[in-house]
């Protein structure tokens, strides 16, 4: 149906790259812009290899806009965008921001000036923004909740991440599966860069927990990029070599999307200790592979689970354990968590979720 | 499950792992807190009174620091309140205070809590 009035939504962001979730979630949306006969483009100050041109634009070819136009704009991090942004308001063109949150720059310290710096840069920049957007769309009501804290007081919806799941059911990688699938080896996964927020090092400790209290037949998959925060994956090595773990802790580095299928189809369960969300995406990916999750509560985790898998109320490497366990012995308890997480995956389906985009699209910028 | 009676693995924390990363990068300061440490031992004082530690400036860090290495020099540490004699806190403010030094030098500040 076509819902557009043949109005143009153009994307912008201060990057864009194959696989990352900020990227996937711009993609979708103008996926779902086409499809419901709006005029979609993306315009992106960084823009990674592979990417259709048809689709994605350097920042410098934006078209002028105006009054009709809808600038949708990505907030995930520091850019040198506001003055566009405040240019297109100028001449009566729409603003929405996708606000996906910032991670808090002290994560970085000590592991990335760089990314600290950015990070500083996106928050001041998001307070800075506030008289900007017409309308936010947040990925989650935590970062609603982060805006209204910066003195936002437009019109905010929640609008979860556009998640191709289709893509989903692609091949994975077979090597990966061979090696690994087997019914006797618990494996134990976390996907997600290599990032110091996602606190990978209370992962490998409950790991640690889990493998000399209960399990010796088990191994951890790190599934994730670690650019730009080597040394921290180094340190990571090096604990897990401490712990005499470095042969079961598994660090792959980036993958491709068929080897991420792969890790997903071995995985008995995703563990998450992660202590920045947004959303948290991989959660959502382990619920569509029928996964049992174990994550800390904290930031958007628990919304994201939305009272499915299981949360720990802390970081104890022990308390993590000893709901690995339990799940692994546990078979009621499994079927329970995993019945509640397919629930609550209906709720990020594609149709559900891009039908949700188009309605609060439609009735922010009447 | 069925270990419930047996003392649970703990693993070390990552602090504590990067924190004795830190300290082996001093080997020196190292080795005389090892010697201050098999003197206790050889004064037959393996008790340890680390909420005493706790008390001086930079405590929390420095227990952690002192358990480090006495567990490294000594195997498992007696921890107990209120079982310190003279001796013993003439010997434990000289370690605290060597470790003051090395917290000094490796510039850790101490946001730990107990």
């Amino acid at each position: 149906m076509d819902r557009s009035d043949n109005r143009r939504i153009l994307q912008l962001l201060p990057s864009i790259t194959r696989g990352d979730a900020v990227s996937n979630d711009a993609m979708e949306i103008h996926r779902t812009l086409v499809r419901a006969g709006f005029e979609s483009h993306i315009y992106a100050e960084y823009i990674g290899t592979g990417l259709d041109p048809q689709v994605v634009s350097p920042v410098g070819n934006l078209p002028e806009v105006g009054k009709g136009d809808v600038i949708l704009f990505h907030l995930s991090t520091g850019s040198h965008l506001q003055e566009i942004l405040r240019g297109a308001k100028a001449q009566g063109c729409k603003i929405l921001f996708r606000y996906h949150n910032i991670t808090p720059p002290e994560f970085y310290r000590g592991y990335n000036p760089f990314l600290e710096k950015k990070c500083e840069d996106g928050l001041w920049e998001t307070e800075q923004m506030r008289d900007i957007p017409d309308a936010v769309l947040a990925v989650s009501d935590y970062n609603r909740q982060d805006l209204v804290r910066m003195g936002y007081i437009c019109p905010m919806e929640i609008v979860s991440i556009l998640i191709p799941f289709a893509d989903y059911e692609k091949t994975p990688q077979k090597e990966i599966l061979e090696r690994y699938q087997n019914g006797d080896t618990v494996n134990l996964l976390f996907t997600g860069r290599v990032a110091p927020n996602k606190k990978i090092e209370h992962l490998i400790a409950a790991f640690a927990a889990y493998y000399y209290n209960y399990n010796t037949n088990t191994r951890l998959f790190l599934v994730g990029n670690d650019a730009g925060t080597e040394q921290y994956r180094k340190n990571l090595q090096a604990y897990a070599a401490h712990l005499e773990l470095q042969e079961k802790v598994i660090f792959t580095g980036h993958t491709t999307f068929p080897e991420l299928l792969a890790y997903y189809r071995c995985a008995d369960i995703f563990l998450c200790m992660s202590e920045h969300e947004g959303f948290c995406i991989p959660l959502v990916e382990a619920m569509y592979f029928d996964i049992p999750v174990v994550a800390l509560d904290a930031a958007a985790v628990g919304e994201t689970l939305g009272g499915a898998g299981v949360l720990l109320p802390d970081s104890r490497p022990e308390e993590a354990a000893g709901e690995i366990v339990a799940l692994e012995e546990d078979e009621e308890l499994r079927n329970r968590v995993l019945e509640g997480q397919r629930q609550r995956w209906k709720q990020f389906g594609q149709e559900k979720t891009s039908g949700r985009f188009l309605e609060v699209l439609e009735r922010l910028t009447q | 499950m069925e270990q419930t009676n047996k003392q649970k693995y703990q693993p070390e924390s990552y602090e504590e792992f990067l924190l004795g990363e830190k300290i082996t990068d001093l080997p020196e300061r190292i080795v005389q807190l090892r010697m201050q440490v098999k003197l206790l031992e050889q004064q037959n004082m393996v008790v340890m009174d680390f909420s005493t530690a706790s008390s001086v400036p930079g405590g929390c860090l420095i227990k952690k620091l002192m358990k480090k290495i006495l567990t490294a020099t000594m195997g498992p540490v007696i921890q107990q309140q209120n079982a310190v004699n003279l001796a013993q806190q003439s010997c434990l403010n000289q370690i605290v205070r060597e470790l003051e030094e090395i917290e000094r030098r490796i510039g850790t500040g101490n946001t730990e809590n107990n």
